[in-house]
């Protein structure tokens, strides 16, 4: 008979979570980010196959340390308990530099002026090249393997249907909705294409990964169910989210590992309730500062009160992109704890303020120069967000690769175009 | 015979193997598995696709089976393949440009100035042109809504009395005549936030504010407004105004359209001062279009100053008494003091008015 030392889900009183962390991360051999994110687990299996009385002595040694466990016996069969990953953690590092980005990205921008922006898809690749090559798992980039020409036919359609909305829209308005009910269904459709497209233009260690949602799924998820979200004002956006999310990780696979998201509903509903949260607070903030504008002077439209006129919107801005950032930062941290594909499992300590802090700090900076921060805004984000991820797998060797197919890029461009966000 | 250290990925599996690249001295190369010097690909002649170089970023020789080379010595590769006798890429000339930084300023440049040229001058015109091709059905549909919404939100039934109304009207009717292209007629509303104010809206509707024809003390005055409003009808400032702001709109999402860790917001900076600054060249039009209105029927300009001034004074109180001159870059009319100078000079004013 085998026993097995389970973690409750929670560290002994009078015990700091950062303090048990440390000493869980050097007795497992993990960083202590994972440990950290362990800790948060409900129930964690953390060591097994051991004898009655190797158990009790684990179990004490656990239990000195503030992390409190049970023993139990094995289950016969392999149980669906989440288990302790083995030593092999790893880190993603990104490597780029913000001055090194910006030579590529100002020469992208020249040339694609200079050619009226059909050097813009070989631009996309070269810069997302940057990015991907930069990004580091155990010493291997990624890359990013799209085919610029694909792009280029897919961007020009892009703008073709941007331009026929923007006209639409802004002088005859009914014809302007028409047209906005047609992209609305077209999106699923572009949604697929696109994550079909990046996906199976990425690759790590020459294993390309792979998307193979459909079409059907893909309308429920990006159209019916936000639609429900809306008709219940917004009771069901959450769970709305969360069918996303899962189409797309479910979806997800790197050769012939596919992904799996396990995060429940009310994982999601805490996340949207904390952000409602904060964006009350934001209008309520805003009120009351328009209040007191409101009674310092009486504004008026025609000669008005110049800079404060100019400001309010944009504090007003600011405050959506903390909250959005707050959002993504945690939306993000949850969709990856609880993915995993096969023994892979991922951990995300993105902190929502400091993500919120670094997207303000670069939308100002950039703002004050004019764009020209850019570069290294996008570098430091994309730093921040990195070195807040890890995964840990039996081996990175031990994957294989699936059948690739080619994909066209007009979903990916288009979606592109329109500023649609939909990453992990 | 020159060797480049790296990786082999077979693309079967995602093991990789420490492994060298060599060009082999009877023509072509190999690649052979550093533990014990097995060939794990031969090539007689040279085929493969290189991965343009980039930055530190790893260098990735791909062959047509599937497998590739990956290596982070770039140096190395490229001697390599120029020992292996392999043409330089064009994307080479792009590398080139990044690695140099006098091509980088000059980008850097050349971006800065065509950026500049076509906000400052090319959309403008753009804007123009468009605006004027609008057919009079867009333009009346588009005052309909504009009015519709202003009636809704800030603007109110006039207090008028309707003796002043047809008195006005009857005044102002020399100046509505005329134009056949465009529907010019005067409607009065309570301006109530927008205080004393007049506005021109696309298909030649001038709404006056009742504080407005409160303020003057001549029927002149408001005439000499309805000539400064008839200016932005007849230019179609508004409709410009409309075309420029999405024109702004799009090339700034084109030129920043791989924005990721940066919210869009920032956007609206440049576009916000941009905005104020074409307006305040349109109300230099129409009031150039004004003052040429006056002289030609021999009204005093100082009418427009006078009246001008007054509102000026009223909203300045109202305000507290801001800094009209500081003001002046962030506000959409130019400096009242400014303004009023041509309608000041008498004579002189209208001589230079038809230059």
């Amino acid at each position: 008979m085998s026993f097995q030392v389970v973690y409750l889900g929670h560290v002994g009183i009078n015990f700091q979570h950062t303090v048990v962390a440390d000493w869980l991360a050097q007795e497992l051999g993990i960083h202590r980010r994972q440990a950290l994110v362990m800790l948060k687990q409900p129930r964690l299996v953390m060591k097994k196959g051991l004898s009655e009385t190797e158990a009790r002595e684990e179990s004490a040694r656990f239990w000195e340390q503030g992390v409190v466990v049970e023993v139990e016996e094995m289950p016969a069969t392999a149980s669906e308990d989440q288990q302790a990953p083995p030593a092999q953690s790893l880190f993603l590092e990104f490597q780029g530099k913000g001055s090194e980005y910006f030579r590529i990205w100002i020469v992208n921008l020249a040339l694609t002026i200079v050619t009226l922006g059909i050097y813009s898809a070989w631009a996309k690749v070269r810069r997302k090249s940057y990015f991907y090559g930069n990004t580091r798992l155990g010493g291997e980039g990624f890359e990013y393997l799209a085919d610029p020409k694909k792009i280029l036919k897919g961007r020009l359609i892009a703008v073709g249907l941007l331009a026929v909305y923007q006209v639409a829209l802004h002088f005859h308005p009914v014809a302007g909705g028409i047209v906005f009910l047609g992209l609305a269904v077209f999106y699923p459709w572009a949604m697929v294409k696109s994550l079909a497209f990046n996906a199976r233009n990425s690759a790590f260690r020459n294993i390309r990964f792979n998307f193979n949602g459909r079409y059907g799924p893909a309308y429920v998820a990006f159209l019916l169910w936000p639609f429900l979200g809306s008709l219940t004002l917004g009771i069901l956006w959450p769970m709305a989210y969360r069918r996303q999310k899962k189409f797309i990780v479910d979806h997800l696979s790197y050769g012939t590992q596919p992904f799996t998201l396990n995060a429940a509903n009310k994982d999601f509903y805490k996340i949207f309730f904390h952000t409602f949260l904060v964006g009350i607070l934001g209008i309520v903030v805003y009120g009351i500062l328009m209040a007191m504008i409101d009674s310092a002077s009486k504004s008026m439209m025609s000669q008005n009160l110049p800079n404060i006129r100019i400001a309010l919107p944009f504090l007003m801005a600011l405050v959506s992109v903390f909250t959005y950032s707050c959002f993504t930062a945690q939306t993000s941290n949850l969709v990856f704890n609880t993915s995993h594909g096969g023994d892979t499992r991922f951990y995300s300590t993105l902190p929502a303020l400091g993500y919120a802090w670094v997207v303000i700090s670069n939308t100002i900076l950039t703002a004050l120069t004019l764009g020209l921060f850019h570069p290294w805004a996008s570098v430091r984000a994309w730093r921040y967000r990195m070195s807040h991820l890890s995964l840990s797998t039996p081996s990175l060797d031990a994957f294989v690769s699936a059948q690739a197919e080619q994909v066209s890029a007009l979903g990916s461009e288009t979606t592109d175009i329109m500023g649609f966000d939909f990453g992990l | 015979m020159s060797r480049v250290l790296g990786h082999w990925l077979d693309g079967q599996s995602s093991a990789r193997v420490a492994a060298a690249l060599v060009s082999r001295p009877e023509g072509g190369l190999r690649v052979e598995r550093l533990e014990d010097g097995l060939a794990l690909l031969t090539q007689d002649k040279f085929q493969a696709q290189v991965s343009p170089r980039l930055g530190s970023t790893p260098r990735h020789i791909r062959f047509p089976q599937g497998a590739q080379f990956v290596s982070e010595d770039n140096q190395g590769v490229d001697e390599l393949l120029s020992a292996l006798g392999r043409p330089r890429p064009w994307m080479a000339l792009v590398q080139a440009l990044e690695a140099h930084k006098g091509y980088v300023a000059l980008s850097l440049a050349a971006v800065l100035l065509i950026i500049f040229v076509a906000v400052r001058y090319g959309m403008p015109l753009a804007a123009r042109e468009v605006a004027s091709r609008l057919s009079p059905e867009v333009m009346r549909q588009t005052e309909e809504q504009i009015l519709a919404v202003l009636d809704k939100t800030v603007l109110s039934p006039t207090q008028l009395p309707p003796q002043v109304q047809a008195r006005l009207q009857n005044h102002f009717r020399p100046a509505l005549l005329g134009n056949p292209l465009y529907n010019l007629r005067v409607l009065f509303r309570k301006g109530g936030d927008l205080g004393p104010n007049a506005l021109a809206l696309p298909a030649g509707a001038v709404v006056f504010t009742d504080e407005m024809v409160n303020l003057a003390q001549h029927d002149d005055e408001l005439l000499a407004v309805l000539a400064h409003e008839i200016g932005h009808v007849v230019h179609r400032h508004s409709l410009r105004m409309l075309v420029q702001n999405s024109l702004l709109a799009l090339m700034a999402l084109a030129v920043t359209g791989d924005v990721s860790g940066t919210s869009n917001v920032f956007l609206g900076a440049p576009v916000v001062l941009t905005e104020l600054y074409y307006s305040r060249e349109f109300e230099r039009q129409a009031d150039l279009h004004a003052l040429r209105f006056l002289c030609a029927r021999g009204i005093k300009t100082s009418r427009f100053a006078d009246l001008l001034i007054r509102v000026s004074a009223e909203v300045d109180k109202k305000r507290g008494g801001g800094d009209q001159k500081w003001g002046s870059y962030f506000s959409s009319h130019p400096g009242t003091a400014e303004r009023v100078l041509p309608f000041q000079a008498g004579a002189s004013g209208c001589a230079n008015a038809f230059n």
